[in-house]
């Protein structure tokens, strides 16, 4: 695993030791922690201590202080929960794995996100292509499987874990809106659209 | 092309919205900038949608950069802009805007990083339009 942390990071053009250097701390985490990963994953690495942040198509290279890890609002996060639950820790003997919660803040924070994506599906729903329109399903049918997570004080799977869980469940796109709460957000249009792709959806998903 | 660079239009005009933000402004105003990563996001598709439509080699479904690279002798950096744009539209939509994480809080403002998103991402936005009324005067 380390060394497939430190090619990703190399192929960015970032200096591996460096990095290794200033991280007190340092974990890989996402599909690629879980054994998940396909040919179009990127690496996933949080590194506690300060640093620079680096995403691209291969790399989400994500710091965090020090001072912060032991902070309500770190440890109610999502992606605190997701890293000590799924993630595995390359340096460091951290204290805050075991101290994590799911906050309101980060219910909160999904939740806005979603009634801002359907919002968004709402307004450009006639202007997108079929396949757009599966796509941006999609993303946010795993996004509302993450807010039920959240609601339940889980920890947010890695996406081939969201997808297969969804093939498995046997719900529609009616009951997973119902399930969240947030049927109220569709157009009438939506949903007609929702009702007639679930199979597809589910299949694509 | 008159859509594309209508839509493409509207997308900058969405993400300048995000540098309105107001910290003293409450929920709304985060809410707002939520909605305008958002409604970039599902622009960024619909610009796509609307070219794949009008390219019959293009993959229907696929992102704006690798339709742009299926049009012969397309501009290196139509594709380059298109890839910016969908990189650093994606993280955001994915992560969405936290207060916490997003907001100097000392400062009142927006943190570096958002504000370095956003004005990178209104650069390449600018690039992608230039980009595009050029093939448009040239076609």
């Amino acid at each position: 695993m380390l060394e497939l942390v430190q090619s990703a990071i190399e192929r960015e053009g970032l200096c591996w030791e460096a990095i290794w250097e200033a991280a007190d701390e340092v974990f890989v985490f996402g599909s690629t922690a879980c054994g998940l990963s396909n040919a179009t994953s990127d690496v996933d690495v949080l590194c506690v201590g300060r640093g620079k942040r680096r995403q691209s198509s291969r790399l989400e290279l994500i710091w965090i202080p020090a001072e912060r890890v032991l902070t309500d609002r770190w440890l109610g996060s999502d992606l605190a929960n997701h890293v000590a639950r799924f993630g595995i820790c390359l340096k460091g003997t951290p204290a805050w794995t075991s101290r994590v919660f799911v906050s309101p803040a980060s219910r909160a924070l999904k939740e806005s996100q979603i009634r801002a994506a359907v919002k968004a599906l709402r307004h450009y729903f006639c202007q997108l292509s079929i396949p757009y329109r599966s796509k941006r399903l999609l993303l946010l049918r795993r996004n509302i499987q993450r807010l039920l997570i959240l609601r339940q004080g889980g920890a947010i799977p890695p996406v081939p874990m969201l997808d297969d869980q969804w093939s498995r469940c046997g719900w529609s796109w009616k009951d997973l809106m119902t399930e969240a709460d947030l049927e109220r957000f569709l157009s009438p249009g939506l949903c007609c659209w929702l009702s007639r792709t679930t199979e597809s959806s589910r299949n694509s998903g | 092309m008159p859509k594309i660079l209508a839509n493409i239009r509207a997308l900058k005009k969405t993400i300048r919205n995000v540098s309105n933000y107001d910290p003293y402004g409450g929920q709304s105003d985060l809410d707002g900038i939520q909605d305008s990563i958002a409604k970039g996001a599902a622009l960024l598709d619909v610009i796509a949608s609307t070219l794949s439509s009008s390219l019959p080699q293009a993959n229907s479904g696929a992102d704006l950069a690798d339709i742009l690279e299926t049009i012969p002798q397309e501009d290196e950096s139509v594709i380059e802009a298109a890839k910016e744009i969908e990189g650093l539209l994606d993280v955001r939509s994915y992560h969405g805007f936290d207060d916490e994480r997003d907001l100097d809080q000392a400062q009142g403002t927006l943190s570096d990083e958002v504000s370095t998103w956003t004005k990178e991402l209104l650069e390449w936005i600018a690039r992608l339009e230039m980009a595009m009324k050029s093939l448009w005067d040239h076609a």
